[in-house]
């Protein structure tokens, strides 16, 4: 907890940021402007320790909280890659085929989230149009931003602790359901067909029932 | 706050609670205050995680707990047995049959903590009740799942019960492909019969523990893990035993089983896991899943079968006080004969047997056992050690007055060795264990639960080289269902002294290392596995999957199953 109020301390500094951090459901909300922005009194959900709550911009263009709009109450998988490193490392390939065994719960409560570990190069321009020649359909949301908080983001979920080299390191898949904390992690790389699957095991038919103290 | 100064602060809180213990307050003197520890700026410690709460919590508070041995039903099974899906069952028809029911429930990890934390168990115990199980007699145990299918929390509420090292078929064996999800049960199907037939094959200290794919780390952690004991006319779990053939090694309540798993906890009280994939680090010890708990021992000897839980650590034990291990079993095997030694090392998933004679002590002594692996970081211990008495404490032996003679015996002489005959060997293999891309591997990729990586003939031996490619990481390497004994460790054979000179399923490799490993693959066919056991490696895709097929000569032991069997609906009867 302590990370993510500092976190959102941070980020009050930033200037003239309208943000709908309390009060969004899900990107599309995203542009709502809101005085109350800055004073982010909603808690944060079971899942807030394991995500940096930092802004950063999705290849449509618009401005989001990592993990308020992005992560929390879904069902995601994550992955990092960028533009650069696509050749050598076809992951974005791999996960259009993913999208596709997803299918309609795609945006409908499961959402893939990429992230680019090139964000000086990978503006939301280039990502747009990366997006758009893999297929990407809505529920798909590539991310770029500034490199600290896109560094701030791969040493929390990138492997090894975010130790290595961020350039190389894009076989890490993790997905999880926020709303039940459950995470864990699969090979990019993967069959297609295994990582859609994957999606499925964390689902939960019921509502949580928290028994948190 | 430093590294330094949190080690610093983690040991004065032990010792200022220790103070009441004469013997402890000296093993915990000023010497240990002197730094331990210098570490790079970037490196961490597991009482730096921000998740992981510090509870000031005095050492040796509760005592040890005892786990429950479990006891067989004595009423048939609803739905019965379905024998269809077991290779060999009426050649090994269960004699004893046990249920096991998973649920969540709170557990008091110490009594300093002001909140009960939510585990998940068997039949109510955590760990698990203890099989007692013995050679001759096959056991089938049914397990249900009732845990919470809504819960919160890094775990994911579907198991698979995997009886680590038994010599036992597929479907059996709690592959991580045959999950069972809440409201379904399956059924495990031991025959308890030494590989290959051969009596130099029998095993002792065996351990079961959740493997559910990528799921392994959490659920472990959340408390899905006990022990397995195999008995038979020479290690008969009786002292007293007047037969001729009988060991008499320490048994009944002289005989305790101890796993090691340390934890994190919120502040909450409730556990904690990281999502490093180099591995998770606790900031507490644990021993039968209390922190730093105290035993009551008599001056007498005792069997203490030690078992790393995980989910990543390494241990070097030690007994503060100069008193030696008589180490009798290696990954539940009994040695040809005991070794003494100093301290002993436990990657995760090893286990070691050892007899601990306190007869020299008088009653109000205390001996504490000590961690002297420094490790700072999940991939693997720094590979400096601490001196004797400047160790983590895990445990305190506190002395209490003999309640009747020791009949117990340490032998001279355990159990040989399975001769080697290199002409049966019919493949070599080599394993790489490294990493790619951020994902930990095997021979260059991750884990693929549909693509078969190695198939054997069966009643064929193999030579295995398994390699570790990286330059920083340790991996416990563990093979199911066959045993393997070391050829060479970096190119030369082990010295007959040497306490690996054993049957063994775990492997630990240090950087760098090769190691060349001889097994026979027997008795039954179908899939199994070879992954790394710090847990957290292995949910992050540091698995292989081989099969044993049909020879193309000579008889076949047993058949594969088809098409595989699934979980099966049903509940657990009253009572449970
Ligand atoms: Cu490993």
């Amino acid at each position: 907890m302590k990370s993510r109020r500092q976190f959102l301390s941070a980020s009050a500094a930033l200037p003239a940021l309208a943000l709908s951090a309390c009060t969004s459901t899900g990107p599309s909300n995203l542009i709502t402007a809101s005085t109350e922005s800055r004073i982010c009194k909603k808690p944060g959900g079971p899942s807030a320790k394991y995500f940096p709550n930092v802004v950063v911009m999705t290849h449509t263009g618009r401005r989001a909280w990592f993990y308020d709009d992005l992560i929390k109450g879904k069902i995601v998988g994550i992955n990092f890659m960028s533009v650069k490193s696509e050749e050598q490392f076809p992951v974005t390939q791999n996960l259009a085929k993913v999208q596709e065994l997803v299918g309609n719960k795609l945006g409908q409560g499961t959402f893939m989230v990429s992230i680019t570990t090139d964000p000086e190069h990978d503006s939301p321009a280039i990502l747009e149009a990366f997006a758009k020649k893999h297929g990407a359909q809505e529920g798909w949301i590539f991310v770029t931003g500034k490199p600290s908080d896109m560094q701030a983001i791969y040493q929390k979920l990138g492997p090894h602790g975010g130790y290595e080299g961020a350039g190389v390191n894009h076989h890490i898949w993790r997905y999880g359901n926020e709303p039940y904390a459950r995470w864990a992690a699969s090979h990019a790389m993967a069959q297609p067909h295994q990582l859609a699957q994957r999606l499925s095991w964390v689902e939960v038919n019921k509502e949580p029932n928290s028994k948190k103290a | 706050m430093t590294n330094t100064s949190r080690r610093h602060m983690l040991k004065l809180s032990m010792l200022a609670a220790g103070a009441g213990v004469a013997t402890s307050q000296q093993a915990f003197g000023a010497g240990s205050l002197v730094g331990n520890l210098c570490t790079p700026d970037d490196l961490s410690l597991a009482e730096d995680d921000p998740g992981s709460h510090d509870f000031n919590l005095s050492p040796f508070v509760d005592p040890l707990p005892i786990i429950p041995v479990a006891t067989p039903i004595n009423f048939p099974l609803d739905p019965p047995i379905d024998p269809a899906r077991h290779q060999r069952y009426t050649e090994f028809l269960p004699q004893k049959t046990y249920i096991q029911v998973l649920r969540e429930f709170d557990h008091q990890y110490h009594s300093g903590i002001p909140f009960a934390t939510r585990v998940w168990g068997f039949n109510g115990n955590v760990p698990g009740q203890t099989f007692h199980a013995r050679y001759g007699e096959p056991v089938l145990i049914r397990r249900y799942n009732q845990l919470p299918a809504d819960h919160v929390g890094f775990a994911l509420p579907s198991f698979t019960t995997h009886l680590h090292n038994l010599h036992h078929a597929s479907e059996s064996d709690g592959m991580p492909w045959d999950w069972v999800d809440p409201g379904f049960f399956w059924d495990y199907h031991h025959v308890n019969a030494p590989a290959g037939g051969d009596p130099l094959q029998k095993q002792t200290t065996q351990w079961y523990h959740d493997h559910r794919m990528d799921f392994t780390a959490t659920n472990v952690y959340m408390g899905l893990t006990g022990f397995y004991l195999l008995f038979d006319n020479q290690d008969t779990g009786n002292e007293h035993d007047p037969s001729p053939s009988a060991f008499r090694l320490p048994s009944g309540k002289y005989d305790i089983p101890m796993i090691l798993h340390d934890i994190s906890l919120g502040e909450d009280g409730q556990l904690y896991l990281s999502q490093d994939t180099n591995g998770f680090l606790g900031r507490y010890y644990t021993v039968n899943r209390k922190i730093t708990p105290f035993l009551e021992v008599e001056p007498r000897k005792y069997r203490f079968r030690f078992l790393n839980g995980g989910p990543s650590r390494f241990y070097e034990l030690g007994l503060n006080d100069g008193l030696l291990f008589n180490v009798i079993a290696n990954d539940g095997n009994l040695l040809p004969k005991p070794v003494i030694a100093e301290t002993i090392k436990l990657s995760v998933a090893q286990r070691f047997d050892v007899i601990v004679d306190f007869s020299q002590y008088q009653p109000g002594a205390s001996i504490i056992l000590e961690n002297l692996m420094e490790q700072i970081r999940g991939e693997g211990p720094t590979g400096r050690k601490f001196a004797k008495g400047e160790g983590d404490p895990v445990m305190e032996f506190r002395v209490v007055p003999l309640t009747g003679p020791d009949k117990s015996r340490i032998p001279n002489e355990l159990r040989a060795l399975p001769k080697i005959n290199l002409k049966e060997v019919k493949q070599e293999r080599l394993f790489k264990f490294d990493y790619f891309g951020g994902m930990w591997t095997v021979n260059g990729q991750g884990f693929d639960m549909d693509r078969m990586d190695a198939y054997i003939e069966q009643g064929s031996a193999e030579i295995w080289t398994i390699r570790n490619g990286g330059t920083r990481w340790e991996h416990p390497i563990h093979i199911h269902f066959e045993e393997f004994q070391i050829l060479e460790f970096n190119g030369k054979p082990l010295q007959e002294s040497d306490v690996n000179n054993s049957r063994k399923d775990v492997l630990t490799l240090g950087p760098g290392d090769e190691v060349k490993l001889f097994f026979h693959f027997r008795d039954f066919l179908g899939c199994h596995v070879m992954h790394c056991h710090n847990v957290v490696h292995e949910d992050h895709t540091m698995m292989i999957h081989w099969h044993i097929a049909p020879p193309k000569n000579g008889p076949v032991l047993g058949a594969i199953i088809e098409p595989r069997p699934v979980m099966r609906l049903g509940t657990p009867p009253a009572g449970f």
